[in-house]
């Protein structure tokens, strides 16, 4: 007997209350109103074969139905239906059996999928990856980036403690910064305001447009205008549910239950896609799906925390029934709580842009959360981190200008994806990211600090798959072409490249 | 961008503390806790006051930053807050006019920083440059408004020419102007300000006492521009000489090819006027054009009369056509010397003249130079004219010249006229009484404001408040037979 049920790990606290709230509101049996399920019945339909043509790409149905996935999920809302309080646990009944239509067909294609892939294997195993020149391209960019060159000096100023000077580049500053400007412009009104910040002690200049202070539904609307728009999630989910099914694949007869350990900040967009991936297996979807997600550590990490009232869980609920997944959520306060695995689940952790806020000080609490994920024996760990250029030069200037770059980045890759000039979900994207200029912290550690991380920790790389490489690949030519993927390290290391600069990494491990 | 500041004193300037005018250098100091290395120079405070327009007015400025935070990321709670110049955050309005002003100055210093980067700071520059346009044109109300307009043309003019010629040296090339226009700017400007006069009649001055004897005067002219200067002191010659022993005045003008046809056609054309005046007035005289092919000067290439008295007069207070380092002059001199000069009049403008000065440093007295030109100019409907046509231009050559020459080793070690013509075979002459009343009944014809002051025995110089703007010298060769 199958049962969707939220269970709580924790004491009560403010975050279980609401999501509890979800849940009940996800039991009502009755249709969902917004939903649209006839899209879906389109894709089980019997005339349609599963085709992989040789010409699609095994990413391509990814692509095809990403944004649908999302659109499908946003319609999941529990919206009328009545909220019951009081009761800590509530049992449906069990969702319908899933069929599987054309359950032969799919077989049949499958197994000529494999033939086919087997071709496209042999073809491709002379490839290596790539192992690209390490041409540089930050000279070039960096005479257009003018705001750093404003805001650096600032930092070391105010580092030498030398007023005028500091005076002098704040006043420049505000007189070209501008939020309606290019990614110059708007880098340097939130490098002006990170750096007023720090030298004043009233903090009236925060910036307010956060994710935590957004409505809802803008917030929804914001994350799918910006999958739509920049890779910089997108590709790192992609790739992350890619190695998830090529985990999973390693032992298609394997009927385990699926534990996914949710250490990120898509806000629940990776699943979707995901779900609708596990239903096209020829197996088709575990048998059940648990997603446990670590909530926010700390909140200055910029894309860690949503607007409060943000419920997801059962969106996700709801369309994973409309799959016929049996799908259910947790959520988990403290990191290193995760003993609630059983040998019965295929666990797989996903770390996507959070490990790094934990403190490298004794304790060193990263590598002590390495050590537990370790305990838990996942059949794999996608990391994904951000790739700087790392020094352990604690000063102020330095560190600040290291998160300038991050921030450039973003503002300047999210810049060529929304034409438009002031939209509000670019400003609840640009604010949010902004938040870096304010953490503490160091988030730009490199490849090759994380790497030794992991393999301290006990963990040995494994290399994505073709499927997901290419996949990837796929979904990159979605996006403006500055973006670039490269593999490295025998396929173990996907980076990210925005304009030939480093953004960010997916690794795979186990 | 280099990591040295040299303009900590000049931007000190700009940021000084709303006290009252007559207070003192301690009261800042004391509410910081010392450890800022701010040196409120109270004399400059009126400069800018001056430069702010409003005279007398005191000058807002943002309260000053904390200085406590010793580590990281971490605030002193002690400390005051920090508010940006232009008075966002300030709970009491400044002076608007003022408070614009001080952006213009940070915006402009920042332009010109900016431009030293050569190509890696190209964009901040255009950036910079930009945003100045916006906030400027030559039709602005106040005094730092039109000046930052000018300086932002100066400025994007050298950017322009930056991305054009890359390669090439940049041509020395000046404004175009109807030579007519010039000239009646220059007059113009007469009326407006002691600036021009001041040069020409002290040295005029010292030039008619010291040939007061001689029956036949020959004055090198090193440029003579427009010629100006020797109107009045023909004038003098005429009124002095009423019976029928006359001076006769020769003047050799020299020019130099690499000036170009301008200056010598300039140059001819102040002959044909001098001598058409020269012949009203009954004045003997003649003209002579020494053409340089090269910058060298050679006595050879004069022609002497037995028994004149030399003079050379070296007039480098107004915009010329070429951008010469000290080095032309200097050698200029030194073969000078050598026909043993009664007297050598020395007339430059106060800036930019110490060696071994950073690019940013120069600009700086370049801003401050001008703004004391522009606040001191008497208003009238003449202005507008004058500015366009002759400050302006004067302002880009100006930024031509300490672009060019920043890294010019040989202006770098170049220190101070006075201690050249010192050690290289000249000395003094003193200004006599009679030309210190002079300059000063000059000065009372224009603004409250301007001052002179004695540079020494042998010289004055003109300033406006508390800037000097232009300085008067008279030399002597050390063999001369004079005294």
């Amino acid at each position: 007997m199958y049962s969707m049920s939220l269970e709580e790990t924790e004491p009560p606290n403010q975050t279980l209350d609401q999501v509890l709230g979800w849940l009940e509101d996800s039991m009502s049996l009755t249709p969902l109103p917004e939903f649209d399920d006839s899209y879906l019945l389109h894709e089980f339909d019997g005339s349609q074969t599963w085709e992989w043509d040789q010409a699609q790409d095994p990413g391509y149905d990814f692509i095809h139905s990403y944004s649908q996935d999302l659109s499908a999920l946003m319609g999941c809302e529990a919206t009328n239906l009545e909220v019951v309080t009081g009761a800590p646990v509530i049992s449906s009944d069990p969702p319908p059996v899933f069929h599987q239509p054309n359950e032969q067909s799919m077989k049949r294609n499958h197994d000529g999928l494999i033939d086919d892939q087997l071709v496209k294997r042999s073809a491709r195993s002379k490839r290596k990856a790539k192992k690209s020149s390490e041409m540089s391209c930050k000279d070039g960019n960096k005479e257009k980036r003018w705001a750093e060159q404003l805001l650096n000096p600032c930092a070391l100023a105010i580092t030498a403690r030398n007023s005028s000077r500091v005076q002098h580049y704040l006043c420049v500053l505000s007189e070209l910064a501008s939020s309606s400007g290019d990614a110059n412009h708007r880098l340097a009104v939130f490098g002006l305001q990170a750096l007023q910040h720090h030298i004043s002690t009233s903090s009236s200049v925060t910036s307010s447009v956060t994710f935590a202070s957004a409505e809802v539904k803008m917030f929804q609307k914001t994350l799918l205008k910006f999958y739509e728009v920049s890779p910089w999630f997108a590709l790192p989910n992609n790739m992350a549910n890619s190695a998830i099914l090529q985990i999973l694949a390693q032992d298609p007869r394997d009927k385990k239950d699926l534990h996914i350990l949710d250490i990120g900040v898509s806000h629940g967009m990776q699943w979707p896609t995901l779900l609708e991936a596990l239903c096209c297996r020829p197996e088709g979807p575990p048998p059940r799906v648990r997603i446990t997600i670590v909530s926010h550590l700390t909140a200055d990490i910029p894309f860690s925390v949503g607007p409060p009232d943000y419920n997801y869980g059962s969106q996700l609920i709801g369309f994973a029934r409309s799959l016929n997944i049996n799908l259910q959520i947790n959520v988990v306060d403290k990191f290193l709580q995760l003993s609630d695995t059983s040998s019965h689940e295929t666990v797989i952790v996903c770390a996507q842009f959070r490990l790094h806020q934990l403190k490298q000080s004794t304790p060193d609490e990263k590598s002590e959360a390495l050590r537990a994920l370790r305990n838990l024996k996942p059949k794999g760990v996608v990391l994904c981190e951000y790739n700087g250029e790392y020094s352990s030069s604690g000063d102020f200037a330095a560190g600040f200008a290291r998160k300038l770059e991050y921030l450039w980045k973003f503002l300047d890759s999210t810049s060529y994806g929304f034409k438009e000039e002031s939209s509000e979900e670019r400003k609840l994207m640009e604010g949010e990211a902004a938040k870096v200029l304010m953490s503490s912290g160091e988030m730009n550690e490199g490849k090759d600090i994380w790497y030794e991380r992991m393999r301290k920790a006990g963990f040995a790389a494994e290399a994505f798959g073709e499927d997901a490489i290419d996949g990837a690949k796929s979904l990159l030519r979605k996006y403006d072409s500055n973006w670039e993927l490269r593999m490295e390290d025998e396929d173990t290391f996907a980076g990210l490249l925005w304009k030939g600069e480093a953004v960010s990494f997916c690794s795979l491990w186990k | 961008m280099a990591m040295n500041y040299p303009y900590d004193d000049f931007l000190d300037l700009f940021f000084s503390n709303n006290k009252a005018a007559t207070a003192s250098t301690s009261s800042c100091v004391e509410q910081n806790d010392g450890s800022l290395d701010m040196d409120w120079d109270v004399d400059f405070r009126d400069l800018i006051e001056s430069m702010m327009s409003d005279e007398g007015a005191p000058t807002e400025s943002p309260p000053t930053i904390p200085c406590d935070h010793g580590q990281e990321g971490i605030c002193n709670s002690a400390s005051t807050g920090f508010s940006v110049a232009d008075g966002v955050d300030d709970a009491e309005e400044p002076n608007p006019d003022e408070s614009k002003g001080l952006r213009l100055v940070h915006l402009l210093v920042a332009a010109a920083e900016a431009s030293t980067g050569l190509d890696k700071t190209r964009e901040l520059t255009r950036v910079i440059l930009a945003r100045l346009k916006e906030l400027v044109s030559p039709s602005d109300r106040t005094n730092m408004e039109r000046l930052a307009d000018h300086f932002t043309d100066g400025l994007s003019k050298l950017l322009e020419r930056a991305n054009v010629q890359r390669h090439s040296s940049p041509h020395q090339h000046r404004d175009v102007h109807h030579q007519v226009d010039v000239l009646s700017a220059i007059q113009m400007l007469q009326n407006m300000s002691p600036y021009v006069n001041f040069g020409y009649f002290t040295a005029s001055q010292a030039i008619l006492e010291a040939v007061k004897y001689e029956r036949r005067i020959h004055i090198l002219d090193y440029d003579i521009t427009e010629g100006v200067q020797w109107a009045s002191l023909m004038q003098a010659l005429v009124c002095k000489n009423t019976g029928p022993l006359t001076q006769h005045l020769r003047i050799t003008a020299l020019s130099r090819a690499t000036n170009g046809k301008k200056s010598i056609a300039a140059v001819q054309e102040a002959g044909r006027r001098l001598t058409a005046f020269a012949e009203s007035i009954g004045q003997p005289f003649s003209y002579h054009h020494c053409k340089l092919d090269t910058d060298a000067f050679s006595a050879s290439s004069l022609k002497l009369v037995r028994g004149e008295a030399v003079i050379i007069n070296c007039m480098l207070h107004l915009p010329r056509f070429s951008h010469q380092t000290p080095n032309s002059l200097i050698s200029f001199l030194t073969e000078a010397k050598t026909l043993n000069p009664k007297l050598v009049t020395l007339v430059h403008e106060e800036v930019c003249l110490m060696g071994n000065q950073s690019y940013l440093y120069r600009f700086m007295d370049l801003l401050h130079q001008f703004s004391a030109i522009f606040d001191s100019l008497e208003a009238g409907p003449t202005r507008a004219f004058v500015e366009r046509v002759f400050i302006g231009p004067w302002v880009s050559s100006w930024l031509t010249r300490i672009a060019i020459t920043a890294d010019d080793v040989e202006f770098e070690c170049f220190a101070s006229w006075k201690g050249w013509l010192e050690t290289n075979g000249f000395k003094p002459v003193d200004v006599s009484f009679a030309n210190r009343c002079q300059a000063k009944l000059l000065l009372s014809l224009f603004n409250d404001g301007y001052r002179v002051e004695e540079l020494g025995q042998n010289g004055l110089v003109l300033g406006w408040k508390s800037r000097r703007l232009v300085s008067a010298s008279f030399w002597a060769s050390r063999d001369s037979s004079n005294q």
